[in-house]
């Protein structure tokens, strides 16, 4: 996808968990609790990266 | 170990696909188990209860604090080869996303399993899960698409304290709309 610049820029770890705090402060701001529950878990379930 | 060919293709799918189907597996189980221990006091203990441990697990996730958590200290072995290009990555992403059959680097997941275990109700803990599958799924997909030679790994630990920090960020802003609600 991209120039690899880009693309090492678009799926840099930094990039995604950036992404993924942008979610849950949108999943708050939409008021569906739903979406806040599935932030959580991704939050979390990105944050065990490294262990595989 | 994302590096080797054995996960591209139809087995990263199937890996990806394993981790969700893990994580909520193990979400079910959380849920089960939880509607048997929130008989042991009211709803407005847990919450109190779940901020203050959410709270003392995210200081830790901060390196704040320091103290020991329940985890399983070993490596999945990996059984890839053993039952083909789709089984076995999906196999192998079931057992890690449980999240019971490895190393947990984070206490993040803690959290998240005493925020199903006390608070979920059925939809929350599947959205719960199936967010903690993507979560999980996006280490793959971005490992692999960051670049061919594991760098996404280097890139991970050159940045860890402030990735550690957005993420926790992030999941307080998401547990307090939980609990507020």
């Amino acid at each position: 996808m991209g120039p690899p610049a880009i693309r090492r820029l678009v799926w840099h770890p930094m990039t995604i968990a950036g992404c993924l705090a942008g979610v849950a402060t949108a999943a708050v701001l939409a008021g569906g609790p739903g979406f806040a529950w599935i932030a959580m878990g991704a939050t979390a379930g990105f944050a065990t990266s490294g262990s595989v | 170990m994302l590096n080797s060919p054995v996960w591209r293709g139809p087995a990263r799918y199937a890996f990806c696909g394993g981790l969700l189907l893990g994580a909520l597996g193990t979400a079910f189980v959380l849920l089960v188990a939880g509607s048997l221990v929130r008989l042991a006091a009211p709803p407005v203990v847990w919450r109190w209860a779940l901020a203050g441990a959410v709270a003392l697990l995210a200081l830790r996730e901060l390196g704040v604090l320091r103290f020991w958590l329940p985890q399983n200290p070993r490596l999945v072995p990996e059984y890839v080869h053993r039952h083909g290009p789709v089984f076995g990555p999906l196999q192998f992403g079931f057992e890690i996303g449980t999240s019971v059959r490895t190393y947990t680097p984070s206490a993040l997941p803690h959290a998240t399993a005493l925020m199903i275990l006390l608070l979920a109700d059925p939809l929350a803990a599947l959205a719960a899960g199936a967010g903690f599958g993507l979560g999980r799924a996006l280490m793959t997909v971005g490992n692999l698409s960051f670049s061919g030679d594991n760098s996404w790994d280097d890139a991970w630990i050159a940045g860890e304290r402030w990735i550690r920090r957005i993420l926790v960020v992030a999941f307080a802003v998401a547990t307090t709309a939980v609990l507020l609600r």
